[in-house]
């Protein structure tokens, strides 16, 4: 398949994924063009041993997650480097939230409730996404995730219980 | 918690940017091409470990090897001649 085609098929697909991940535009097309670099380069070693979509969607959850990693490495040294460390508050409210998707009169709800996902584990961060705004089923989960139908549950439930904490 | 969930379900698509494939396209463009292929790389430094090893273990059996002739050396030679006549 052609690399143009796979592009016109998935950028939507890829570009909004990454905004569930960083709720912000500019880091969101960072991410899309990371992915589609790598779909370009891996593309001869596609096996297809799952659904092209299925693949794609597993490249952008780990740009994206390793994108977020790398952002917060960034931002704790520049934030160490400027203030005293007892200033530090771990709840600190920062300014990127800018998710096109999200109507106005629902933007402080959603952003306090992303403010919440965005403490999970990743792979709880990643269940949360792909099941209920992405609006994947458990199946697609687990494909997506490599994990069981049980194990996506199990996490789902998990998130759940950390979001109702944080979110009290 | 499920309840409070559902609002995500509000979150709506949005188009991709229209110049992010020109952005895909010159950022693989303008990659510096690798001069050496990993795969060549890692044969190199496999092949030069092996090197490595072998002359290890030749230098550790040379070393038992003269260890063995000076205490060869040391010790008298077997001439059954006790004494001078």
């Amino acid at each position: 398949m052609h690399f143009q085609d796979i592009y016109t098929q998935h950028k939507n697909l890829v570009y909004n994924l990454a905004l569930q991940y960083t709720q912000n535009k500019e880091d969101a097309e960072e991410i899309a063009q990371d992915v589609f670099i790598a779909v370009y380069d891996k593309l001869n070693t596609f096996k297809a041993q799952s659904k092209l979509q299925t693949w794609v969607y597993r490249i952008t959850i780990n740009k994206s997650l390793d994108f977020m990693k790398a952002k917060k490495r960034r931002k704790r040294s520049f934030f160490f480097s400027t203030i005293q460390i007892d200033d530090v508050d771990k709840n600190i409210t920062l300014p990127d939230f800018n998710h096109p998707g999200v109507l106005l009169e629902q933007k402080e709800e959603i952003a306090r409730i992303f403010r919440g996902i965005n403490q999970l584990a990743e792979r709880q961060k990643t269940v949360i996404i792909l099941l209920k705004i992405e609006q994947k089923t458990q199946a697609e989960t687990a494909a997506i995730m490599e994990l069981s139908t049980k194990a996506v549950e199990s996490l789902y439930q998990r998130a759940k219980k950390k979001l109702e904490k944080i979110l009290k | 918690m499920d309840k409070k969930l559902d609002i995500l379900k509000n979150i709506q698509e949005v188009e991709a940017p229209d110049q992010l494939y020109d952005k895909v396209l010159s950022r693989i463009q303008n990659r510096k091409p690798n001069i050496i292929s990993l795969r060549w790389a890692s044969t190199a430094v496999a092949v030069v470990m092996l090197f490595i090893a072998l002359d290890i273990y030749a230098i550790y059996h040379i070393n038992k090897d003269a260890n063995q002739d000076e205490i060869t050396a040391i010790a008298p030679v077997q001439d059954n001649q006790l004494y001078y006549e």
